[in-house]
């Protein structure tokens, strides 16, 4: 979190990314993505995600693209995996490129 | 193929035969209300449900065979063929394969070949209605599943569930995804979209609200019910489509309308391979088929909800129990009724008056929970009269005839054990009346009858038993026929006199038929006796009752249960006896005239009728001096009246029949044993047959008598 790059903002979120601890890390995530760096997400540590979760994961995306930075998703843990693989979801790990333009994303599916 | 039958498989077992059971019915009811469309989706259901659990199961064989009649009903259910009378036949048909395959599958045994030719002749003919008929019968499954297209409906052999949750959904703790996966265990998720339109940026999004939405292929075998009832918990606050494999087109219609909000709802649609182009092409051409659809616009996703709902009601008032369960149930509550009259007789011996309560208001409850012990096994006769309408249908086309079954008392309850062992019997006396009983059209109408002959079924409770009447208005027996064919077979001599019943009751001896011409169905002289047989061997009796040109009537008494009754008890010297309480009519003092010196009259004056009687001390030899004062006990069997003279009355005695030993089945006028509270062995009396033997060698002689005596007390 501190340890940023000069180029990249890196992000780790840890532990439970579910309906219980969602307004917790919306306001952690928004403090931490502030600024104008590419976004490194690092959800290796993710133990539990649930629809919540995945929103959450959607929306910071949407809101870097918007921005014009890129999100990389560096690390994923095999909830996660296992979550995204379910819901054919598995193109959000794919780095998004800094395309202002954001209706791209169904392009995912 | 061995199959380990565990406790699932027997379930599904029941259930298919049920399931068989209710088509078979639906497919009758609809020769009588053609294309009616809840009937149409009630065998629809049958058959699907069969499919989809054999699938389960990996009962391939039936599975395929299943998928073809399905296939088939799932068209006339979008009314793209009609239920004809052939195709109900051939519907007919394919569902006793199917039962045929289910029975095989209960005892351990694959199809022979016969069997398995039988269900690709019928595959083939089901396939006539089929458009697209599959190139090979045997593996119809696979590529019925890709190919099999119907006319109006799509292409697509997949659910498609449509998805959009509202904003509580997270909040109230339901995750979508979980509804997925549990969707995933009724079937494979082939594709799925995420919609995500809605999910706001980070800075606006509410993180405990929900804005997803999903679109799913849902390959399955589940029954609607099943699949509708994933969403019972997310139900009200989210927008569900729910379409089933090939569904009509019009049906995406609505959704792609209902969600006006998504635009990109046709390419979806068609990257999860719910609708092909051509398809998606005619979407947007509102002239195709839309009429065709108008009778039923909702066929198909609308049933799934109405119909999810009406099959859980009615799961939940049901529950399975295993028969040996029910018959220790029963056997227990034998024992307590044993236990309790001895309790009853103790304090009664004892006179302590408090006691006696406490004993009488156990007896009350006991006699309250072997009621309803025995209504556990109790059912209605409605099943096994509803199997008939198949029979007398197949039979009627079979002859030639056009006969009409008339239904009444189907809510009349019997014991499950009577019901089962009454079937056979009872299907031969109705194709009796079928084949022998009503006349071919022409002789009908030049008798100035309707053409339609009627066969009614009729059921109800006389005192303590259970009367079955199966009545034709048919030609009637032919006395005189009989006669003469009994007088041929040495069975009368010629010059005896024979009532009218007797006579008609000579069909039931071995060996007698009078039919002209033998058909494939009867006439051969089997049967009959077979008949009686069984019927007698559930302590039932069989008589007859016709009238020549105007019809015939069989009735069949059977007792309501075999294993416990009121009773009766009275002495003979230092035996006790029990008969059956509601053959009691009444009792009475032996009149001393005839209990002193003259002992050989054996009836006596029952307010002006004759009242044959037979004494209990001779029937069984009781060496006991007789006393001063004997009793008359008048029981009343199958309208015949006869009196039981007996030392001593003792009054009513709950009693369990027990069965008695091979040895004694000769012995005339005893039915069975029991165990009184004291210990002591008590016979129960054979009324019936004590009854009979009183009659018969006097009939003629005594008949007007009873009549009297009967109307009198009438």
């Amino acid at each position: 979190m501190n340890e940023t790059t000069p180029t990249c903002c890196q992000i780790a979120i840890q532990g439970e990314l579910n309906i219980y601890t969602a307004t917790e890390w919306r306001d952690r995530l928004i403090n931490e993505a502030a600024g104008l760096h590419d976004i490194d997400v690092d959800l290796g540590e993710v133990g539990e995600i649930d629809c919540a979760g995945f929103q959450l994961l959607l929306a910071l995306r949407r809101q870097a693209g918007n921005e014009g930075r890129q999100l990389r998703i560096t690390r994923c843990s095999d909830a996660v995996r296992s979550f995204l693989e379910f819901t054919h979801q598995t193109p959000l790990l794919d780095p998004v490129e800094a395309q202002p333009q954001s209706s791209d994303e169904e392009s995912l599916s | 193929m061995t199959i380990n039958l565990d406790d699932a498989l027997h379930t599904f077992i029941a259930e298919s035969r049920e399931l068989l059971q209710q088509m078979e019915e639906a497919l009758l009811d609809m020769e009588s209300q053609p294309n009616d469309p809840e009937t149409i989706n009630a065998i629809f259901r049958a058959a699907h449900t069969i499919k989809g659990s054999a699938g389960l199961f990996g009962l391939d064989h039936i599975v395929a065979f299943t998928h073809v009649a399905e296939s088939v009903l799932d068209r006339v259910r979008n009314n793209e063929i009609k239920l004809d009378e052939a195709l109900g036949a051939l519907l007919l048909k394919a569902g006793d394969h199917m039962g045929q395959l289910i029975e095989l599958l209960a005892r351990h045994e694959t199809p022979d070949e016969a069997t398995t030719a039988a269900g690709e002749a019928l595959v083939a003919s089901l396939e006539t209605y089929l458009e697209t008929a599959p190139s090979h019968a045997v593996s119809v499954i696979d590529e019925a599943r890709h190919d099999l297209s119907v006319a109006s409906g799509v292409a697509n052999p997949n659910w498609h569930v449509s998805l959009r949750f509202g904003p509580d959904v997270l909040r109230q703790g339901m995750d979508p995804v979980s509804i997925l996966r549990y969707l995933s265990t009724l079937g494979e998720i082939t594709a799925i979209h995420a919609v995500t339109d809605a999910v706001p940026m980070l800075a606006e999004i509410d993180p405990e609200a929900c804005y997803l939405g999903f679109e799913l292929a849902l390959a399955s075998l589940a029954a609607p019910a099943e699949i509708d009832g994933a969403f019972d918990f997310v139900r009200d606050d989210c927008l569900i489509h729910l379409i089933a494999p090939h569904a009509p087109l019009a049906d995406y219609r609505q959704m792609i309308g209902a969600l006006s909000k998504d635009p990109d709802m046709r390419q979806v649609l068609l990257a999860l391979g719910s609708l092909n182009a051509d398809e998606i092409a005619r979407l947007d051409a509102p002239e195709e088929t839309a009429e065709t659809n108008a009778g039923q616009p909702e066929a198909g996703a609308e049933v799934v909800e109405t119909t999810g709902k009406e099959s859980k009601t009615a799961e939940t008032s049901l529950i399975r129990v295993d028969a040996a369960k029910l018959d220790q149930l029963i056997n227990l509550v034998g024992e307590l009724i044993i236990a309790g009259a001895g309790a009853s007789m103790v304090a009664r011996n004892l006179k302590v008056p408090s006691l006696i309560e406490a004993t009488t208001l156990v007896s009350r409850l006991v006699e309250d929970v072997r009621d309803s012990a025995l209504t556990l096994r109790m059912v209605q006769i409605g099943a096994t009269f509803n199997r008939f309408r198949r029979v007398v249908r197949d039979v009627a086309k079979e002859i030639g005839k056009d006969i009409e079954l008339d239904i009444r008392g189907g809510d009349t309850e019997l014991d499950k054990t009577v019901v089962e062992k009454i079937g056979d019997p009872l299907t031969h006396i109705v194709r009796n009346s079928m084949d022998h009983g009503i006349e071919p059209a022409d002789v009908r109408l030049a008798a100035g009858k309707p053409a339609t002959g009627q066969l009614r079924l009729n059921a109800f409770h006389e005192s303590g038993s259970i009367v079955i009447e199966v009545s034709d208005d048919g030609g009637g027996l032919k006395k005189d026929r009989i006669l003469k064919k009994a007088i041929e077979r040495g069975l009368v001599s010629e010059n005896q006199t024979l009532s009218d019943k007797e006579i008609f009751n000579l069909v039931f001896e071995p060996g007698f038929s009078t039919a002209e011409q033998v058909s494939k169905l009867s006439g051969r002289g089997v049967g009959m006796d077979v008949v009686k047989r069984n019927i007698m061997a559930l302590r039932g009796t069989v008589d007859i009752e016709s009238v020549e040109g105007v019809g015939t009537t069989v009735r069949i008494r059977l007792p309501l249960t075999l294993a416990i009754i009121d009773g009766f008890m009275v002495g003979v010297g230092t035996a006790s006896y029990v008969l059956p309480l509601d053959m009691v009519v009444e009792c009475i003092e032996l009149p001393p005239s005839s209990s002193g010196h003259e002992p050989t009259p054996n009836y006596l004056n029952l307010r002006g009728g004759v009242l044959p009687f037979i004494r209990l001390r001779e029937q069984f030899e009781v060496s006991a001096p007789a006393p001063a004062r004997e009793n008359v006990v008048v029981v009343q069997y199958a309208g015949q009246r006869a009196g039981l003279v007996v030392d001593r009355l003792m009054g009513e005695f709950q009693t369990v029949i027990k069965p008695l030993g091979k040895v004694f089945s000769q012995v005339r006028g005893i039915g069975g044993s029991t165990i009184l509270g004291s210990g002591e062995v008590a016979l129960i009396l054979d009324i019936p047959g004590l009854v009979k033997q009183v009659t018969t060698p006097n009939q003629s002689a005594l008949g007007v008598g009873q009549e009297q005596a009967a109307s009198i007390k009438e």
